[in-house]
């Protein structure tokens, strides 16, 4: 019996709109082919008509997960033709927002992958203690999504004593809590009979496809931004790339898991020492010279990079924004084949996919 | 009045409208519970009702290439089937219908709505309905081994004393016997089988690590897909029936006895006992595992609740 089965747009196990068409033998996927475009915007075309401050509103939207990451990265290409020095205590709070964010956005993705696999409880319970996450972000920034905390020249809002205090104690709470569901995912047996040597992507793939970010690391290629090419105040902290060799959806999951307490190490570091002086530089209306910049970002689902041109006006001659999602995504099809049914959703899932930025 | 005896067992007690309340509260129970032990409030223990009730409500869409008298039909067949396994199953010392082999009787009916979910399936012509009638019936396959097993144990147990030292296939016998030398459960030969037919519960009323069939973030409730309005409330109804039915056919099998005498009492007991039978076997399992594949199933109904069950029948064929 060999079925095409369409798995999207619309599927339960999908969050958005992506099309996989599956080509079965009974239970066993032979090929797949993924499309995607559903969700198309023309971000980048709108970008073309705004200013520059007004453009940092707009790709804040491009994604709701990572959405501090959008105009991080647009900033720092916009500083980097325009040549700022952007004070240290502005870095380190952007830093504090990242790292705050991959948290937030690694736990989201954990709660997802367990709903997929039908482990109900270790979603809720993740859930929960993601809003941990969102409330000092909430806390910080006013917002639980959208945090605006951006601005050409360092950030928007200031970290005080009192919120650093409320910081490092949510830290503490979360590594006791982090603990808890690293033991589950490392030793819970039916986890790994649903994760292990499902959906196996070699590195030799990997490095041909072009995969980006965790789900590169978990097929042992090491690569992070944050440490071959240092961007804001990276090169101050201190903290480990985990990478591992199997290659499985498994894999996947222990790689964030680690990235998780890095990342938990980060925000310590830089709330510790958070350095006194300005948070930004006080520009109103930036005048950006005539110039172009790549800037890229290590956000929680891989390289992000924004490519910016400037013809020295008042807009955006072209900003081109390269998504991790749209690089990760041509790995699924060699990930399904030989799997079944059963695991296609699941990964999918596994790439961490985000079709919002991608069809930006 | 013999007529309107009948007409009553099979329509209020213990047939349909019983099995309705029983059934659906049994699921708005087993609802609550994994809510609970997930940190949420969850849904009143009437919800089951509403959801049943709203679907009846709903308009009934029949894709165009259902072939219609059967994707009505499945449903309704299903359900009266698990009314009818409802009247075999004693109430301690009640039963509607008393039969020599009726356990044998219940085996064959207690296919009958897995194999209505089967030909409903596909008679709606769904890619994912016919992945999902290729999953239930591996599951019949991988539940009925043991469960057969455990059944041919407790019947043997039970005829060493009140049949000869034949095996039985009446459940009036095996209820008999329990009275006469207390629940199976506390024979220590027949733990094992306890334990395997725990596991076939989950398996048998298709819940959490073994919905394989109706896995809705993988193939979209399988054979359901195509389900909405009136059959989809019979379905969901037979859901709740199954575990109803099922429990009580548990605790029939080994925590009966003499009970009361007086069938309100018991029947209340009864479904005590079904609460915490389906507590153990459905919720609790529910909320702690992830759902297995279709093969892991296989594996694990044919090494672990096989072997359990062979234990306890041999255990039982050596006069233990």
């Amino acid at each position: 019996m060999s079925y095409t089965i369409p798995i999207g747009p619309n599927h339960p196990s999908l969050e958005e709109p992506i099309h996989a068409k599956l080509y079965t033998e009974g239970e066993i996927i032979k090929d797949a082919e993924v499309f995607f475009g559903y969700n198309h915007r023309g971000i980048e075309k709108i970008a073309q008509e705004r200013n520059f401050i007004q453009t940092l509103v707009l790709v804040e939207r491009v994604c709701g997960i990572c959405s501090h990451s959008y105009p991080f990265t647009y900033a720092m290409a916009v500083e980097n033709i325009s040549n700022m020095e952007i004070p240290k205590r502005g870095q380190y709070i952007r830093v504090i927002i990242a790292e705050l964010e991959r948290l937030h956005s690694h736990y989201l993705w954990f709660g997802i992958a367990c709903h997929i696999i039908g482990f109900d409880s270790m979603f809720m319970h993740i859930w929960n203690v993601r809003e941990k996450v969102m409330d000092i972000l909430e806390e910080i920034s006013g917002n639980r999504v959208n945090y605006a905390m951006i601005t050409i020249g360092g950030a928007r809002r200031d970290i005080d004593d009192e919120k650093r205090k409320k910081i490092l104690k949510m830290i503490e709470d979360l590594s006791n809590e982090h603990n808890r569901i690293k033991d589950i995912f490392l030793t819970d047996k039916t986890i790994a009979m649903r994760t292990k040597k499902v959906g196996v992507l070699s590195k030799d793939d990997a490095l041909r496809l072009g995969a980006v970010g965790p789900h590169a690391r978990a097929s042992g290629i090491n690569t992070d931004v944050r440490k071959n090419a240092p961007y804001s105040s990276y090169d101050d902290f201190e903290f480990d790339v985990p990478v591992l060799s199997n290659g499985d959806v498994l894999a996947r999951v222990v790689v964030r898991v680690l990235e998780f307490q890095e990342s938990m190490k980060i925000i310590k570091q830089a709330v510790e020492n958070l350095p006194l002086g300005a948070i930004n530089l006080g520009v109103k209306m930036p005048k950006v010279p005539f110039g172009e910049f790549t800037a890229r970002h290590e956000v929680p689902r891989g390289q992000l990079s924004h490519y910016l041109i400037s013809d020295g006006g008042q807009t955006n001659y072209r900003l081109s924004i390269h998504v991790p999602t749209f690089k990760n995504a041509p790995t699924i099809p060699f990930m399904l084949r030989g799997n079944t049914i059963a695991d296609s959703g699941l990964i999918i899932a596994s790439i961490d996919p985000c079709f919002s930025c991608t069809d930006r | 009045m013999l007529i309107l005896k009948y007409l009553f067992y099979i329509f209020v007690f213990p047939g349909f409208l019983f099995c309705f309340f029983a059934g659906l509260i049994l699921a708005g129970i087993d609802r609550k519970i994994v809510a609970r032990m997930q940190k949420r409030i969850g849904p009143p223990i009437l919800q089951p009702f509403y959801d049943f009730f709203k679907l009846m409500g709903k308009e009934t869409i029949i894709p165009n290439s259902a072939a219609k008298r059967t994707f009505i039909a499945a449903p309704v067949a299903g359900l009266i089937s698990l009314v009818t396994i409802s009247l075999f199953i004693p109430i301690f010392k009640f039963s509607a219908f008393n039969a020599v082999a009726d356990v044998i009787v219940i085996i064959y009916l207690l296919t009958i709505p897995a194999v209505s979910l089967i030909i409903g399936g596909s008679s709606s012509g769904s890619p994912y309905a016919g992945v999902g009638i290729s999953r239930e019936m591996v599951s019949i396959v991988s539940y009925e081994l043991p469960l057969i097993i455990a059944l041919l144990a407790v019947g043997k147990k039970a005829g060493m004393a009140v049949n000869d030292g034949m095996v039985t296939f009446s459940l009036s016998k095996i209820v008999e016997y329990q009275s006469l030398k207390g629940p199976m459960l506390f024979h220590w030969s027949m733990i094992p089988a306890f334990l395997a037919m725990l596991f076939v519960i989950p398996c048998e009323v298709g819940s959490l690590p073994f919905d394989i069939a109706e896995a809705e973030v993988e193939i979209c409730e399988g054979p359901l897909v195509e389900y909405s309005g009136f059959p989809l409330g019979i379905y969901k109804l037979n859901y709740a029936l199954k575990i109803f039915i099922f429990s009580s056919l548990f605790v029939t099998l080994f925590l009966s006895g003499n009970g009361t005498g007086i069938i309100l009492f018991d029947a209340a007991i009864q479904y005590v006992l079904c609460i915490i039978v389906v507590i153990l076997s459905v919720s609790l399992i529910r909320a702690v595992t992830a759902r297995l594949r279709v093969e892991q199933m296989l594996k694990f109904y044919w090494t672990y609740p096989t072997a359990l069950s062979i234990l306890s029948l041999i255990l039982v064929w050596l006069g233990l």
